[in-house]
Parts: structure tokens; sequence; C-alpha cells
């Protein structure tokens, strides 16, 4: 080692080996503010480009002479204003950030306030969040909110019908099913996720991509099939 | 088995093992001026939250190198990251000023003689000892730049602290 290297390496020694617990307290804090703050950004920008693709498309609609013609086009204005934000008073869903104890295919980062996240016996396939005093069985989801990768018999892809909505940058699509809500979307690197939520709640496609954006697919997590 | 269960917590394990390191380069990087070295460091554990989901545990070094150079030598980001995070919310955390030594004050005013490429390139390559593909990657430019910078940049600190021999010659190993 040359005596200049000998030198940069002796200077600005750390004067702690750890930072005090307050440092570190304020540089998560820190990135929280940013998380919230790029999410909001993020939604003001969701309800301006459903707001212009809503508009875009009762125009056209007017100009063809008519909404609700059968080639379905009538459907897509009505599915913007459900994605504004101005809905989410109405529903029931309040996320909050979730510290608890979690199975190994999935980690989130929300769940609805008051909710816990089931313990599986095979973690790897699904991950239930349920409401407290639940406590059926993992493996039954009326509900509660279920997150699993999409099954191997019906992808890889988003469904062809229902609300588009982008994940992290990526596509999703909202489709109702019979009783629940779900949420298909593009994780990235081949893999799709389901986040299936019962409808009862009164959740908006809002309150699914942000709880979906804080999903985390482990390396455990396993695709299930039928 | 253990498994950290939240964003919050991998990330407060983070900060905790990696912080102390992460303030020295800075440190470096800015040639002694502990208040922007700690604005480095705030701006850059940001980035690494916010990414935190999609940097893998591998990547992860070489993602924060290149995030605390790129938010050293463009100095545009920082005012930018900090009307983003504005909160009440944030305490304020003082920054430890310790006390310089005359080496190490010197060994600062050597490094403020380089262009910040410069020595950043030094202080990738010499003190935190990473090869020169990886120093070129964090920098962004070929390895043949890191060559010439750092052979550049170690003769320029050497003919400045030679100027000051009691410096060099106190600190042979």
């Amino acid at each position: 080692m040359s005596d200049i290297e000998q030198l940069l390496r002796q200077t600005a020694r750390p004067s702690e080996i750890t930072p005090s617990p307050d440092v570190v307290e304020a540089d998560i804090l820190r990135g929280r503010t940013a998380w919230r703050h790029r999410r909001r950004r993020r939604a003001v920008w969701s309800s301006v480009g459903s707001t212009v693709a809503a508009a875009v498309v009762v125009g056209s609609a007017i100009v063809a002479g008519g909404v609700g013609g059968s080639d379905g086009a009538g459907e897509s204005p009505a599915a913007g204003p459900e994605t504004a934000p101005s809905q989410a008073p109405n529903s029931g869903v309040h996320l909050v950030a979730y510290d608890g104890e979690q199975p190994n295919g999935f980690i989130v980062d929300l769940v609805p306030e008051g909710w816990y996240i089931q313990i599986p016996d095979h973690p790897q396939y699904s991950l239930t969040i349920a409401p407290e005093g639940d406590t059926t069985s993992p493996d039954a989801f009326a509900g509660k909110l279920v997150v699993m990768l999409q099954s191997k018999d019906v992808g890889p892809g988003v469904p062809q019908r229902g609300d588009p909505v982008e994940v992290n940058g990526r596509p999703g699509v909202v489709s109702a099913g019979g009783d629940a809500d779900l949420l298909t979307y593009d994780y990235g690197n081949g893999i799709y996720v389901d986040v299936q939520a019962w409808r009862n709640l009164g959740w908006t496609n809002e309150q699914l991509v942000a709880f979906a954006e804080g999903v985390t697919v482990t390396r455990d997590a396993l695709a299930g099939q039928g | 088995m253990a498994n950290p269960t939240s964003r919050d917590e991998q990330f407060r394990a983070y900060v905790i093992r990696s912080r102390p390191g992460l303030l020295r380069t800075a440190t470096l990087l800015s040639s002694g001026n502990r208040h922007r070295a700690e604005d480095l460091v705030q701006t850059v554990l940001i980035r690494v939250y916010l990414a935190w989901r999609r940097i893998r545990d591998d990547d992860r070094d070489a993602y924060v190198r290149k995030a605390l150079v790129n938010a050293h030598l463009d100095e545009r980001r920082r005012p930018h990251v900090r009307r983003e995070v504005a909160s009440a919310d944030v305490p304020d955390v003082s920054v430890e000023d310790a006390e310089p030594t005359d080496t190490d004050a010197a060994v600062f005013r050597a490094l403020a003689e380089l262009p910040p490429r410069m020595r950043a390139a030094v202080i990738l390559r010499h003190v935190h000892d990473i090869s020169v593909a990886e120093t070129a990657d964090a920098l962004g430019c070929s390895e043949g730049t890191v060559k010439s910078q750092t052979a550049r940049g170690l003769a320029q600190l050497r003919a400045a602290l030679n100027g000051n021999a009691s410096v060099v010659e106190g600190h042979q190993p």
C-alpha cells in the first residue's frame, strides 16, 4: 500500500461504529416521506391520465353518435371516474404499514388497518391477510385479501378485460369476479401477481394498486395450478 | 428462519451497518466538508429506501456507490431532493463535527484540489479498493479513463502532500 493510500484510508475514519438510533430513525423517516410524496404524485398523474382518457373516449363516442355501443367502448368512460382518488372517501379500507411477522413467499408493506397476516402451511403459494379476530383457515379467502402468483394454467399475462392500471410502472388489470375484485399485474422478470380483494370492503382501484406496489415476491414464492 | 419482515426493518439494519462507511466516503468526496457529506448520505439513503425492493442484496453496494458518486457529481440534484422530502416530521439531526487532525486537514486540502470526478475515482479505487471495472461502472466511464484519472489523481495528491513532508512521513506504515 502506498503512502498516499495509507493517508487516505486513515482520513475521515468514522467517529462512531454504529449511528445513533435518532440518526437511523431520521433516515427511515426521510425515506418514508419521500415514498409518500412519490406515491401521491403518481396518484395525481394517474388521476389526470384517467380523466383525460375518459374525456377522450366520451368525446369519441359522442362524435360517433352514441354511448354504450355494442363494441364495448361505452364501458371505458365509466371506468375512468372509478379510478379517481375522489372515490376513496367512500371506501372502508385504510391501508397502514405492517411490521409484523410475514411468511416466506411474499412480503407486504401495507395492510388494511386492524388486519393481520395469517401464516399458512404452505406460505410459498399465497399470503392471506384477514381482519383481526378472523380465525378461519388461511386457505379460506372469503372476506380477506390474498396475494399469490398467477396460476400456471392461466398466465402468463394480464386479463384482456377490466380496468387497466399501473403497478410500479408496469401494466395491470383490475377485473371483477363473483364476490371479489382481482388485480393481476406484471411484477417484472416474467412474474405475474394476483391480488384478490373481497368487494364488500369497498376497495378502490387506487387502494389495490397502492397495496400491490408494496408487495415483494421473494425467491421462495411458487405459482399454484388450478 | 430469521427473516426481516418489512422494508423498514431491512433498511434499518442496512443503515446501522453501512452508514459510518457511507459517511466516511462522502466526507472524502466532499474534501472534509462534513455537512455536505451528511447531505450526500441522506440523499443516497433516500434513494436506497425508494429503490429498496428493486435492489438485490448482491447489487446493493454497487447501487449505493453509483448513487453516492452521482449525488457528489450532480449538484443540481441536491436541492431537488430537498424539496421532495421537505417535511416538518423529519427531525433535524446534528452533524457531529469530529475535530480533524492536521493530517486530515492536509489530506482534505489536497483532495479539494482534484476535480470531483478524479477525486471520486481515487477514493473508490484506493480507499474502497474496488476494481477498475467497478469504479468505471460507478463513474459511468471507461476503464481506461479510470486508470488515467487515478494515476493523475494520486500523482497530484502526492505532490501536494509532499509539500507537507511531515504529513506523509508521519503516516508511513
